[in-house]
């Protein structure tokens, strides 16, 4: 079997949709599933190449549409077509409906003249309010839509009046070892966030929160991994709440490190305003046995079950997010108690031979019915 | 009646069977192909909707007054959709209609889909600020 899967970006860029992949590909290939992944080129990186034995097709959606010359998109489209042409997969697998691709996918399906099944997994949570209709057409044609939490899922569905299979299927994460932790000073409280450096991440609110905790005599830290757009204003946040000794900004660190940041921390803390369909950083923290603190939004009150694993506050409320934290830090048991069962938890709920069977079972129960329905026998 | 498109309002471009025609100012798409991309390279050339259902009855396997009635209901969606205007009366008629060869001679009502959600799209793309390290986790250089 061989599927196409678009993505809006790939590796090396390393989010959550680019994680999944990377990390379905291999336990897939033992299956007989090949991977051919379409994506972004960001504009910068290689035409076509190998990762990690997972050939890899890069166009340049998004600037062809930004570009505003009719020509640069349907030089495009073509060459979409013509990979499909090539590759003739089984089925295609669209991760993030709401992706640059999303104009391209549709107008291919539009013109195919051979029946391609066509699977949608969402990420994030779409809003009622989201003028997106190719969005919308492309989630209702799907034969099937998956999504990687409820609350995608729901979205998704909701936004879309999809009536075909629906599912939701956890992102699995590939076991690694767990890096030794930094080594712990007594009485110092660390807390961690990692993410994009942009608004809807919050992290100006997990500075705030920082700055209850200190205030309330607590020796705390902010550990910020990660680069982006909002770095200058964070830093003048923290500067101008009296914190730029306690905040510390680690730019873009590798995965090995990120890791081993997070296993040191007391706390690690999602402050997102919108559209988590699923948190990583918080999946990956509980991993590492760290109770998370993630706002009540989108999909991440499934990441982390409030009171057992972590805790949920209110989006937006530094002092919510300090509080919690304030809990953690003044009761070390309660933290490892969580963090014991978040790891417990964690490694059911993201397991990868579960996510690799669900995709698998899924893949072939389309590819059955579309032979079906094309009158074609086993 | 032949009809006009507005150089500094309309951008549009034909390749293969697809043509896409953008309206720059209001951002929407309109994407047609087959006998949708052809009534666009008829109307772009001058035709009426005679002229231009005339043609496509000599090049599709279909009959004039079927085809003259497709055309007509697609050219009044272009209009009201402000991509053609009506060109002046004194507008000289085309000389010779040309179609590239395609390979489909098979009529089908010819229809532009409206795209009108192309920015809100690219503004909603989760596309990661990736730099020479990459977003935010560097992949380790043995990995690629």
């Amino acid at each position: 079997m061989k599927v196409l899967v678009l993505t809006p970006q790939y590796l090396p860029s390393w989010g959550g949709i680019e994680v999944l992949v990377d990390s379905l590909a291999e336990p897939f290939r033992k299956c007989s599933i090949d991977t051919r992944v379409v994506t972004d080129d960001a504009g910068r990186l290689a035409e076509y190449e190998i990762v990690n034995g997972t050939p890899v097709h890069r166009l340049s959606f998004a600037a062809a549409v930004r570009s505003g010359f009719p020509g640069k998109p349907l030089a495009v489209l073509q060459q979409l077509a013509g990979i499909v042409e090539s590759e003739h997969p089984d089925l295609l697998h669209m991760h993030c409906a709401t992706g640059s691709s999303a104009w391209y996918v549709d107008r291919l399906l539009r013109k195919s003249t051979r029946s391609l099944s066509f699977i949608v997994t969402q990420h994030g949570v779409l809003e009622p309010s989201d003028r997106l209709k190719v969005v919308r057409d492309l989630l209702r044609r799907a034969d099937a839509l998956t999504a990687v939490s409820d609350a995608a899922l729901q979205s998704a569905a909701q936004f879309s009046n999809h009536d075909g299979r629906q599912e939701i299927i956890a992102n699995g994460i590939r076991p690694y070892q767990q890096p030794a932790s930094l080594p712990g000073l007594p009485g110092l409280h660390r807390m961690v966030c990692v993410g994009r450096l942009e608004h809807e991440k919050g992290f100006d609110i997990a500075i705030r929160a920082l700055a209850v905790a200190r205030a309330e005599g607590l020796d705390a830290t902010l550990t910020i991994v990660g680069c982006g757009e909002d770095r200058r204003k964070l830093e003048a946040l923290a500067s101008e709440l009296g914190l730029a000794g306690s905040v510390h900004f680690r730019g873009a660190c590798d995965n090995e490190e990120t890791r081993r940041i997070m296993a040191g921390a007391s706390v690690v803390l999602v402050p997102s305003r919108t559209r988590e369909g699923f948190s990583l950083v918080a999946a990956e923290a509980a991993l590492a046995g760290v109770p998370c603190v993630v706002s009540r939004i989108g999909g991440l009150p499934e990441t982390v079950a409030d009171g057992v694993t972590g805790f949920v506050v209110s989006p937006a409320q530094p002092a919510e997010f300090a509080a919690a934290a304030i809990r953690l830090f003044r009761h070390a048991s309660l933290g490892a108690d969580l963090g014991s069962r978040a790891r417990a938890r964690a490694g059911l709920k993201y397991n990868l031979d579960t996510c690799v069977e669900h995709y698998q079972q899924l893949y072939l129960s389309v590819l059955a019915r579309a032979a079906r329905g094309a009158g074609v026998t086993s | 009646m032949s009809y006009a498109i507005h150089a500094r309002r309309i951008s549009h471009e034909r390749l293969g069977d697809e043509v896409i025609i953008i309206n720059l100012v209001t951002g929407a798409y309109y994407a047609g192909s087959g006998t949708a991309a052809d009534v666009w390279t008829l109307l772009v050339q001058g035709a009426s909707i005679d002229q231009a259902a005339e043609k496509l009855a000599l090049e599709y396997s279909g009959n004039f007054p079927t085809i003259r009635d497709d055309v007509e209901v697609c050219v009044t969606a272009l209009l009201k959709a402000g991509i053609l205007d009506q060109a002046d009366a004194a507008a000289a008629p085309p000389s010779a209609l040309e179609l590239p060869i395609i390979a489909s001679r098979e009529w089908k009502p010819p229809a532009f889909d409206e795209y009108t959600d192309m920015w809100d799209l690219i503004q909603l793309d989760p596309i990661h600020d990736v730099d020479d390290t990459g977003w935010p986790h560097a992949l380790p250089k043995s990995k690629l």
